[in-house]
């Protein structure tokens, strides 16, 4: 009887072990998939369970067992603190990937700092990684790829005159803005007029009027896809030229933006995180796999999406057999020359934790993002 | 194809054209502005009942509307529906949200927590349906037609959209005050226990004046989806905070002072983010209103009691 109950507990306690095991490294998303930022924060996610089946299926974390949890803050501050906080406390992740805006990463940076998890983000602020070592962010600065825009757009298009819109409601898109239009300066395009909008207004048609009045040949969208594209449209309803140079940001390569300008948005050039057709194996086997699995092409955000959990799988991987968030860190900030599927395939931080993979310039035509 | 548009004038008279489009966008907006405030202020000039959810309505209206149309069905009849919709809605907003408390005495204030109530079931409902996804007319749902006159461009739906608001404003006036029900209507405002007391049924009275105000905020949702190319389960809040200003600037419970309101809020708007840095927008507009009703606390076609209509004969 008793070898009979030592084996019944020995059993159950196997059978607790491996449980344990199971669960032992958990990685926690905490992206708004609904909200303002759902167009990036959707996409990102859906690349994440992607790459995180890729890498399942290839036994790449082997011997370890490690689960994702995605939550969605529906882009909200509070909610993203709120999140970050449960599953550090509650479910014991070793790493945060998100949350999506800068606005959103700045409030959530301290807190992650706190808690002593690492935290990456899609925010575009350089400004979050000031909240301490634990905060890591995807997108490469502003000042590198809104440079290589500015330039691009002063001598290549040369417009003469540059009206710019931007949200003032958001860090990354006004520090965007701010870059490219002293690009621009330095580079003799005339800034016609600087107007700032916030990210749920839809009446543009007092703008759009003042917009065709300056006469710009050249309107910067410093703004959400769809709200870009909204101006755009409402602008062209207003009377401006068909022929004026439209110039967006990071977030524009997406399809929300090509489905809500439709033809109007034609000719639109922006800075790209990701090439569409790929650049190596790695992302031309990405555009295939994503393109299977959600019934569309996968834009920056995808990209972006696929390769945080690429680069926190690594960490993860380098810090086993037994990762903890202070190792998971430390091998996050080690990163070099991943092989990725962003910019030119692949991806580094340096020693200030200043992301690079070098970024294109892409053009809107017939439908499709392409090299100018 | 979209051409280019060159106005082909001298400076000064460009500068005019300029201020005369602008202009015109603002009597545009405030026409908008004024289907949604007239509803507002409808209800509670009638019935003293503050209508958190009437944003909801509008919203409600636009996805009707967006759903008909996606539907392959005219855009006439998506505008019908929304009408209708939005009417019944707002009816059901009153058997539900406002009826008890009408019967208890403690409708002003609970009315402002059952409609914000109402209104947050109203907009997750929208958030479900759509995915949280801005949606928007497809192209061509409007024909896009632009006249010019003396330098100022009019476009087809700049002059729908104004037809439909004076339209709709002067069926609302000829109902209320050219009707035996409008009469039934401003009966049970002024008193209701003597308009009960010589045969008027009040809930027949309480279910028009919300079908009529649902119905405007219906037909004002699809204007603003047409004009503004965005339909979201938010788009209602703005104009909530804008009705609000709006009856407030205009006189509470005032419906020509709504008109008036409307207006000159959309010709404010328009003006000062024409002419002045964008960012301060809304502290202009503001001031500029917290002046108005220095002068005139009342609002401009405002009296001392609010609910005017309430003692109007």
């Amino acid at each position: 009887m008793n070898i009979i109950r030592s084996l019944a507990l020995g059993a159950i306690a196997l059978s607790l072990a491996a449980a344990a095991r199971a669960e032992d490294v958990k990685i926690g998303v905490v992206m708004g998939q609904t909200g303002t930022f759902a167009f990036v924060g959707q996409p990102a996610t859906d690349a994440m369970r992607l790459a995180f089946d890729d890498l399942r299926s290839k036994h790449f974390f082997d011997p370890m067992t490690v689960s994702a949890i995605f939550e969605d803050n529906r882009s909200d501050k509070q909610e993203a603190i709120a999140l970050i906080t449960r599953l550090v406390r509650r479910d014991g992740v070793v790493a945060i990937i998100g949350p999506v805006s800068s606005g959103e990463a700045q409030a959530a940076a301290p807190v992650a700092v706190e808690l002593k998890v690492p935290m990456f983000t899609t925010a575009t602020t350089p400004e979050v990684l000031k909240a301490g070592p634990w905060v890591f962010k995807t997108p490469e600065n502003a000042e590198s790829y809104m440079t290589t825009l500015g330039t691009y757009v002063a001598s290549v298009a040369k417009p003469k005159a540059c009206f710019i819109v931007s949200i003032r409601d958001n860090d990354g898109y006004i520090r965007q803005k701010d870059i490219f239009r002293d690009v621009l300066v330095k580079g003799g395009v005339r800034i016609a007029a600087e107007e700032s909008i916030l990210a749920a207004d839809t009446d543009f048609t007092a703008l759009s009027t003042k917009m065709v009045d300056s006469q710009a040949d050249c309107i910067y969208l410093g703004t959400p896809p769809q709200q870009g594209a909204n101006i755009v449209l409402q602008s062209l309803q207003a009377g401006m030229s068909s022929k004026t140079l439209l110039v967006g940001n990071t977030g524009m390569s997406t399809d929300l933006y090509t489905k809500a300008g439709g033809q109007a948005v034609e000719g639109t050039i922006v800075p790209a995180e990701f090439v569409p057709a790929g650049v190596n194996d790695l992302s031309r086997g990405f555009i295939t796999r994503y393109t299977a699995r959600f019934g569309k092409a996968p834009d920056n955000f995808a990209a972006e999406g696929y390769t945080m959990m690429l680069v926190v799988a690594n960490a993860i991987k380098n810090a086993g057999p037994n990762p903890t968030r202070a190792t998971v860190r430390d091998e996050i900030a080690k990163t070099r020359e991943l092989t990725a599927v962003l910019g030119n395939g692949t991806y580094s931080l340096d020693a200030n934790r200043i992301p690079s993979y070098g970024i294109a310039v892409l053009k809107l035509a017939g439908g499709q993002w392409v090299r100018p | 194809m979209w051409e280019a548009f060159d106005v082909g004038l001298p400076d000064q008279a460009a500068g005019r054209a300029m201020i005369a489009q602008q202009l015109l966008n603002g009597l545009v907006s405030g026409g908008v502005y004024a289907l949604f405030a007239l509803g507002f202020t409808l209800v509670f000039g009638l019935h003293g009942i503050l209508n958190l959810a009437h944003g909801g309505v509008l919203m409600a209206g636009a996805f009707i509307a967006y759903y008909t149309v996606q539907a392959g069905l005219p855009l006439a009849l998506g505008l019908v529906l929304a009408i209708i919709g939005g009417g019944l809605l707002s009816v059901l907003l009153e058997f539900t949200a406002f009826r008890r408390l009408r019967r208890s005495g403690e409708v002003e204030f609970g009315a402002i927590i059952s409609s914000i109530g109402a209104n947050l079931v109203l907009v997750t409902i929208a958030q479900r349906i759509s995915h949280t996804q801005v949606m928007r007319f497809p192209f061509g749902t409007f024909p896009i037609v632009i006249y010019q006159f003396l330098g100022v461009r009019v476009s087809a739906l700049q002059l729908f959209m104004a037809a439909c608001s004076l339209v709709l404003v002067v069926i609302l006036t000829f109902c209320l005050y050219r009707t035996g029900a409008g009469r039934q209507i401003r009966a049970v405002a002024s008193n209701e226990r003597a308009a009960v007391l010589v045969g008027t049924n009040p809930n027949a009275v309480y279910f028009q004046t919300f079908f009529l105000s649902g119905a405007l905020a219906g037909a004002a949702g699809v204007l603003v989806g047409l004009a503004f190319n965005s339909i979201h389960f938010m788009m209602g809040e703005p104009y909530l905070l804008r009705g609000f200003v709006v009856i407030i600037l205009g006189g509470l419970g005032s419906v020509p002072g709504a008109m008036l309101g409307s207006l000159l809020f959309g010709m404010i708007q328009t003006l000062t983010i024409a002419y002045l840095p964008s960012g301060l927008t809304d502290a202009i507009i503001y001031s500029i209103l917290f002046l108005i009703l220095l002068v005139r606390p009342n609002g401009l076609l405002g009296k001392p009691a609010a609910g005017v209509m309430r003692g109007r004969r």
